[in-house]
């Protein structure tokens, strides 16, 4: 038992030494790191190619198409099918090999309601053809659409049926291309429109043997028009009203949650061409936008809700003279600066466009060539002379920190921003953490603003002002980190003036950007 | 990465390591003519700078002021060293039985064993735990930086002189876990507002990546040659040569490599590198290309931890009441340097005996150890230190335990 006990007390001294449950070992670091440097300009935010410089100051001039109206949008071949059989007149006759039979010419009704088409030119498609053929003996068709034709070739194919009967016709299927082909529709008397013809030649086959034909056998054509698509029209076109409401979202507007924005000298232009030799009717029936207070703004001009009259263009394909409708919207004539202060992020259009208003007053001359559409321009100019009185805009990003205080883990810190600004522009920045339901549960807010570079030197011939601003993140905001799923950002801009006593308009230069670095310094709590 | 730190705490925290680290006077005596048990258990860490205030933190928990960090930040050398290390072995020798010859026998051996040691430089230290703010406006030079750990079982058979007990083992390694780490050269420079840095790193990390019970095999020998020797004043001596775990492993699980060789300048991110694709850090970043970090998985040989003594023996036969013992150690490791022990053992009874030592070197400094020894009839016990001041003292630089109980039947 003494042995046991002795041998036993080592091994029991170990093991409690080495079993017991352990305290994690804790201390704190220091780090600083940079996260973010970068120098950002006005490109950042639009386009290179809005942004002009005048008189060493920023604008922005667009022109931009806002509506094309091609000759697809007015007419349209649908895919029609038509089925066409030409009985045998002849009934118990025997006829040779090499018998040739004329079918006469058919007229197709291509079946477009109000449209009156006189002449086409085809860009692409054509006609599936499948002929079925109930003669015992092997039979060669042609076919030949009379008024279609290419450099003055009138288009005909060849196709050759094998035999069959009135129950199981021979087949053959075939495509005629007619891309590139000037189709008469005027029919057979030059006198209609939307016909196309058909012609069928039917022959026995040459080599074959005779056959007895019955009055019961019936030839059968099937034509199927296919992804017609135009180059060219000619005819009455109809009266057409094309309506159309469009909601576009602007996301950098709409992220403009309150806040005045003042400007003048706006302008914006709109410019209706027509490259088609029809007349037109134009109404723009409202043009508005929405904030994110919900308040609407609706632009106001002596052109909105009144029909303007599109004229119809003038001269032949190589010498054509478009008509123009232009009207411009600006301080004097409509509430433009209202509109824009608006920063409404939700833009709504509605207008519509009246085609042949007065009906076929061309007598069927109405023509339109494809590459010749009605277009609407949209062009502005707004000099960047812009005021800003507590702006607010914000973002939302989606961000998830594992921050497990049971491991090592942020005890607390703070994020630092080193700027320097050569925009005119004051800006607050505020970070709020939200949770998985959306609610709030801490903000962040910096210890200054970024300062306007109005109240800075000048360097290099731009007004620079350095500012250096704190985000302080305590271990009470730390301790909620683990539940942040998104994270809020808020600028507020302001436009003050030298002195920082109100805010008043400042014009952009060129050239402006700011520059900015972005770290932190964090409190770490290591355990292990 | 993660997985590597995770497994160095462990080892570092848990303790572990090799038999023969200790200076506990090692005794020649009496042929084998009986079989013989031994159970030795062993723990201890050490170090030149870290002392045990800073180390007692990572064995028990706790926490550490941030004065206590600056303080032992300030005390640390141009070069620091550290090891932890623990055993538990068992081993037999059949003395009753002959191998080929009536001088030789068997004997058996199996056991637990980790060794972790580490090369640091002051400056890792500071930024490893007080973080980089440290070195604001400076460079920060961690070059050489060496960490090495691993922890395996072995089993072994050998042979053995009854009459000297010089013995030969070798045996069979289960290598659980394994991890390496060395940059050549490794350098923080940051300015003075934290906004730019500059990081130079040329080195490798090594480490099996499971947590299975066995990453690799592969065999150790163990080594223990008895030499008498007739010392100056015609007093007859013995010495000991002894070499532990000299063995390879093979990692058949894989070793996961990162290994850098590169210069990177960080400033921040720029917004089209932090937003890609409405996220932050797009898909296709990767913060291992972005420093140029390589990494693969290789299966290789390693190297087990390894030491080499050669000691004067205690020859407990003797009517000398005191009797002196000495001897050199050495660890194959660019962390450690060679270590020098003296000490006097004092036989108080025929049962009881005493004894201190000093010793230098290895991964510390100077050290006094103390020892205590029963010696039954059939039963035989030890039980010691080789720091005694980290026993009572939280300023010295390491602790250690050591205990022996063998027993013949």
């Amino acid at each position: 038992m003494k042995k046991l006990l002795f041998v036993a007390f080592p091994i029991f001294v170990l093991s409690f030494l080495f079993s017991c449950k352990r305290e994690q070992t804790v201390w704190d670091s220091n780090w600083q790191l940079p996260l973010l440097s970068d120098s950002l300009t006005l490109t950042n935010l639009v386009e290179d190619s809005i942004l002009v410089v005048n008189g060493g100051t920023y604008q922005l001039a667009f022109d931009r198409e806002l509506l094309t109206l091609k000759l697809s949008d007015f007419v349209e071949i649908p895919d029609t099918t038509i089925n066409h059989a030409y009985a045998l007149s002849l009934n118990g006759i025997s006829i040779p090999p090499g018998t040739s039979f004329v079918n006469d010419i058919q007229q197709h009704d291509l079946h477009l309601g109000e449209i009156e088409l006189k002449k086409i030119v085809v860009k692409s498609g054509g006609i599936k053809i499948k002929v079925l053929n109930p003669i015992a003996t092997k039979t060669n068709f042609t076919v030949e659409l009379p008024g279609v034709s290419k450099n003055g070739t009138t288009l005909s194919q060849f196709f050759a049926a094998t035999a069959g009967t009135n129950t199981q016709p021979g087949q053959v299927d075939g495509f005629v291309d007619l891309s590139g082909y000037t189709v008469d529709l005027r029919g057979a008397d030059l006198g209609g429109f939307n016909l196309i013809q058909s012609r069928l030649l039917v022959q026995s086959d040459p080599s074959g043997q005779s056959v007895v034909l019955s009055n019961q056998d019936s030839m059968r054509f099937v034509f199927e028009f296919s992804d017609i698509r135009l180059d060219y029209a000619r005819g009455y076109l109809g009266s057409q009203v094309i309506s159309e409401s469009i909601t576009k979202q602007s996301d950098l507007l709409a992220s403009i949650q309150s806040g005045l924005i003042d400007l003048d000298a706006a302008t914006l232009g709109i410019t209706i061409q027509n490259g088609m030799k029809l007349s037109a009717k134009f109404r723009l029936n409202e043009f508005k936008n929405t904030n994110h207070q919900a308040t609407t703004v609706a632009l106001s001009h002596s052109i909105v809700g009144n029909w303007k009259t599109i004229n119809a263009a003038t001269g032949s394909y190589a010498s054509l003279s478009p008509s123009i409708f232009q009207t411009t919207f600006d301080a004097m004539n409509s509430n433009l600066e209202q509109f824009i202060e608006n920063h409404g992020g939700l833009i709504g259009v509605n207008y519509d466009l009246h085609v042949n208003p007065w009906g076929n007053i061309s007598g069927g001359w109405d023509e339109i060539w494809d590459n010749h559409p009605l277009s609407v321009r949209v062009t502005g100019g707004l000099p960047l002379n812009i005021g800003m009185d507590n702006l607010l805009i914000q973002d939302t990003f989606p961000l998830t920190i594992k921050n497990d205080p049971t491991k090592t883990h942020i005890k607390s810190g703070k994020i630092w921003l080193k700027a320097t600004n050569a925009f005119p522009l004051q800006g607050a920045i505020i970070l709020q953490l939200l949770d998985n339901n959306g609610n709030s549960i801490a903000s962040i807010q910096g210890t200054s603003s970024v300062e306007s570079s109005i109240t800075g030197m000048l360097v290099n011939g731009l007004y620079q002002k350095d500012s250096y601003v704190e985000f302080i993140v305590p271990e009470s905001i730390v301790d909620v980190l683990g539940t942040t799923t998104k994270c809020v950002v808020k600028l507020t801009f302001n436009t003050p003036n030298a002195a920082q006593t109100l805010n008043e308009k400042v014009s952009i230069p060129e050239n402006a950007f700011f520059k900015f670095k972005v770290g932190t310094k964090l409190i770490l709590e290591n355990r292990l | 990465m993660k997985s590597f730190v995770f497994k160095l705490a462990v080892i570092l925290l848990c303790s572990f390591s090799v038999k023969g680290q200790f200076y506990l006077p090692l005794t020649q005596d009496t042929s084998y003519s009986k079989n013989a048990y031994f159970i030795e258990s062993g723990t201890e860490y050490h170090s030149n700078s870290l002392p045990n205030s800073f180390t007692n933190k990572f064995i028990f928990g706790g926490q550490i002021p941030n004065e206590q960090l600056q303080n032992t930040f300030q005390d640390q050398a141009a070069i620091n060293r550290f090891a932890v290390q623990s055993f538990n072995e068992i081993r037999c020798f059949i003395g009753n039985k002959k191998l080929f010859k009536d001088s030789l026998s068997w004997g058996m051996k199996a056991g637990v064993y980790g060794h972790a040691n580490t090369f640091f430089s002051k400056d890792a230290f500071g930024l490893a735990f007080l973080g980089n703010e440290q070195f604001l406006g400076n460079t920060a030079n961690f070059s050489e930086l060496s960490l090495n750990s691993a922890i395996f079982q072995k089993i072994g058979f050998g042979k053995f002189n009854k009459s000297d007990k010089s013995s030969i083992f070798l045996n069979l390694v289960n290598l659980q876990q394994y991890a390496k780490a060395y940059f050549r050269k490794a350098y923080l420079t940051q300015n003075n507002d934290a906004s730019e840095m500059d990081i130079k790193l040329q080195g490798e990390i090594a480490f099996t990546p499971t947590n299975s019970f066995s990453s690799g095999i592969g065999f150790a020998l163990d080594f223990d040659k008895r030499i008498a020797v007739q010392l100056q004043n015609e007093q007859k001596a013995t010495i000991q040569i002894q070499v532990q775990n000299l063995g390879l492993a093979f990692v058949n699980a894989g070793l996961r490599r990162y290994e850098i060789d590169s210069t990177y300048n960080y400033s921040g991110f720029q917004i089209n590198q932090l937003i890609n694709a409405n996220e932050f850090f797009g898909s296709n970043f990767s913060l291992m290309d972005s420093l140029g970090i390589k990494q693969r998985i290789t299966k290789s040989w390693v190297l087990l931890p390894a030491f080499i003594q050669v000691t004067k023996l205690i020859d407990v036969t003797s009517a000398k009441k005191i009797q002196s013992y000495y001897g050199i150690k050495l660890y194959p490791t660019f962390a450690a340097i060679p270590a020098g022990f003296f000490g006097l053992y004092c036989k108080i009874n025929s049962k009881f005996a005493l004894a201190s030592s000093i010793s230098y070197g290895a991964f510390g400094k100077f050290r006094n150890g103390w020892y205590f020894t029963f010696t039954g009839k059939k039963i035989s016990g030890s039980l010691g230190t080789d720091d005694t001041i980290g026993f009572v003292s939280k300023k010295a630089f390491g602790q250690s335990l050591f205990l022996r109980f063998s027993w013949a039947i």
